[in-house]
């Protein structure tokens, strides 16, 4: 049984009528399906306004689906109570893309790292400051940075902080939305290694999604391209890298730039005509499927 | 000041969304150029504005001409900077990461723009970037700074080839690639406060390659190559028999 399963789920945003305008009703996510295997990391990749935010968003309730489903351990998360879902919410976790907006600027890093434990209401007071000090320990944040304020942190050590708040409550499975776009370059390694350095010690599940094509290639297992709200192919990395079968893939995997000089160039430009919106997901090879 | 600003050399900023003025159509914007130079009359100006929509690939520039910023993408508000910025046929022009804020489609697309537009007119161009991606497809030449000094400079081809500063050899190193799922080779720490600097070369504290020297003196140039220069004591003749090989910091870069 996959971890996370995600069947059909659609998410439409609708503009309300104006004074001027007719409402309309916008697709973010239209029709979107994969699932998640224990302990992978499954990438989501598209550029902005393809809903790949917005489809992780919808696995924890951030954002309510229009309709689909989204099983987690086989239980239909969209069909919680509250309750259950905030239970349900300390086995899965996000962490966001923007270091300098997503942490408090009037709360100590402590005190945000804390905050997971004081709403599931978890152990004592001395028990949860043990809880924070040993996350600081494993995101490679040092004890003196406890009582600092975010603005105090570079990039990359906030991104540490939302880390080891996401990871306060033990939980099996991390949303990862573009989490080192916003970090220089040097910094970003330093991130990526750690992710990936934790992912190995505590067994966690990754959805990470991303921007970075060659970021995506070097960490995840299996993939998923997102075009206009619908996923247009999906596999496992290697083979979607070396053969991409969709027009958008093979433009999107062209447009990367090489860090070589000498790297052969061969661009291919999307032409918006050779992309059949209605094609349904077709088994190419083993696991890789695309909408052509 | 003025008469080379805008005329001589052009900037094309970072951010489209910001640079443009959303008040203002963007023909209006472009023309505004042209007019205070004195390129253009009144009564041509909107014509060649059009003319110049359509050098930077805006499709039916006609219409577009009297659009404003917010009813244009991100890809196209960068377009339209860049037919600014090459509204007086300048010979520099500065790009101040010119593609960051866009998508990686349409930043080849700008790229190849820039490119196309660099060898028509015969400009030169300062691409200001921190992906090295970006600089590998699209510059010549290239300088790396680090905590306000430019550490080294060089051709292109070389630089990435055989990088002379430790501080380069670390961003290089630290790109994806190579085998999926290793560890990558990460720059420890973290830059420093321009205020706070380190004594000596700013970037000693995280160098796998100090040793004495670095900790004295800010390092001058010294030659890395036929046409490269590295800021950095290891390539200082007085060192050349005391140190070790500095390309040996890539092999013994192990994992923590």
């Amino acid at each position: 049984m996959p971890l996370v399963d995600v069947v059909h789920l659609v998410k439409h945003f609708t503009r309300d009528a104006g004074l001027f305008r007719a409402g309309t009703r916008v697709a973010a996510v239209d029709d979107v399906s994969f699932s998640i295997e224990e302990g992978e990391t499954f990438g989501l990749v598209g550029e902005s306004g393809s809903g790949k935010t917005t489809t992780g968003r919808c696995l924890l309730r951030l954002i309510e689906p229009s309709s689909g489903a989204v099983r987690f351990r086989g239980e239909d998360v969209l069909g919680f109570s509250k309750r259950r879902l905030r239970e349900a919410r300390r086995d899965m976790q996000i962490v966001f893309q923007d270091p300098y907006s997503s942490l408090n600027p009037r709360m100590r890093a402590c005190d945000i790292v804390e905050e997971p434990l004081i709403i599931h209401k978890l152990g004592t007071r001395a028990e949860r400051h043990a809880r924070v000090a040993e996350l600081f320990d494993l995101v490679g944040l040092s004890p003196v940075h406890l009582d600092r304020y975010p603005r105090q942190f570079s990039g990359g050590q906030r991104q540490r902080i939302g880390l080891a708040r996401a990871l306060a409550l033990n939980p099996s499975f991390v949303i990862l939305d573009e989490p080192v776009s916003a970090l220089d370059v040097s910094v970003q390694a330093q991130v990526v290694n750690l992710l990936m350095d934790l992912q190995a010690q505590l067994h966690l599940t990754y959805l990470f999604i991303a921007h970075d094509l060659r970021l995506v290639e070097h960490i995840c297992s299996r993939v998923a391209v997102m075009f206009l709200g619908k996923i247009v192919e999906m596999g496992p990395t290697a083979a979607l890298f070396a053969a991409p079968q969709h027009p958008y893939t093979k433009a999107l995997l062209s447009a990367i730039p090489v860090p070589d000089p000498d790297a052969p160039r061969h661009r291919v430009i999307l032409d918006p005509a050779s992309v059949n919106r209605d094609a349904a997901l077709k088994e190419i090879s083993a696991g890789h499927f695309a909408a052509i | 000041m003025q008469r080379v600003r805008g005329a001589e050399s052009a900037l094309i900023f970072q951010e489209p969304m910001t640079a443009l003025n959303p008040v203002f159509r963007v023909g209006d914007q472009i023309a505004e150029t042209l007019l205070v130079h004195g390129r253009a009359t009144h009564r041509d100006a909107k014509a060649r504005a059009i003319e110049l929509l359509r050098a930077v690939r805006i499709t039916d520039p006609e219409s577009h001409v009297a659009d404003y910023p917010h009813q244009l993408s991100g890809g196209m508000r960068q377009r339209v900077l860049i037919a600014m910025a090459l509204a007086c046929q300048p010979s520099l022009v500065i790009a101040d990461e010119p593609t960051t804020a866009l998508d990686v489609t349409i930043q080849a697309e700008i790229l190849d723009l820039l490119r196309e537009m660099k060898s028509a007119l015969g400009l030169s161009l300062l691409l200001i970037t921190h992906d090295l991606g970006v600089i590998a497809e699209t510059a010549d030449r290239v300088a790396v700074m680090y905590a306000g000094r430019i550490v080294e400079t060089g051709p292109v081809r070389e630089l990435f080839r055989n990088p002379g500063h430790p501080y380069t050899r670390g961003l290089l190193a630290s790109m994806p690639g190579g085998r999926p799922g290793q560890r990558l080779r990460a720059i420890e720490g973290s830059v420093p406060m321009l205020g706070d600097l380190p004594p000596g070369c700013a970037f000693n504290p995280r160098c796998p390659d100090r040793f004495d020297a670095c900790t004295t003196a800010p390092p001058p140039d010294f030659p890395a190559g036929p046409a490269q220069l590295a800021k950095c004591y290891l390539h200082d003749p007085r060192f050349a028999s005391a140190i070790r090989n500095p390309q040996s910091a890539l092999a013994t870069d192990a994992p923590r």
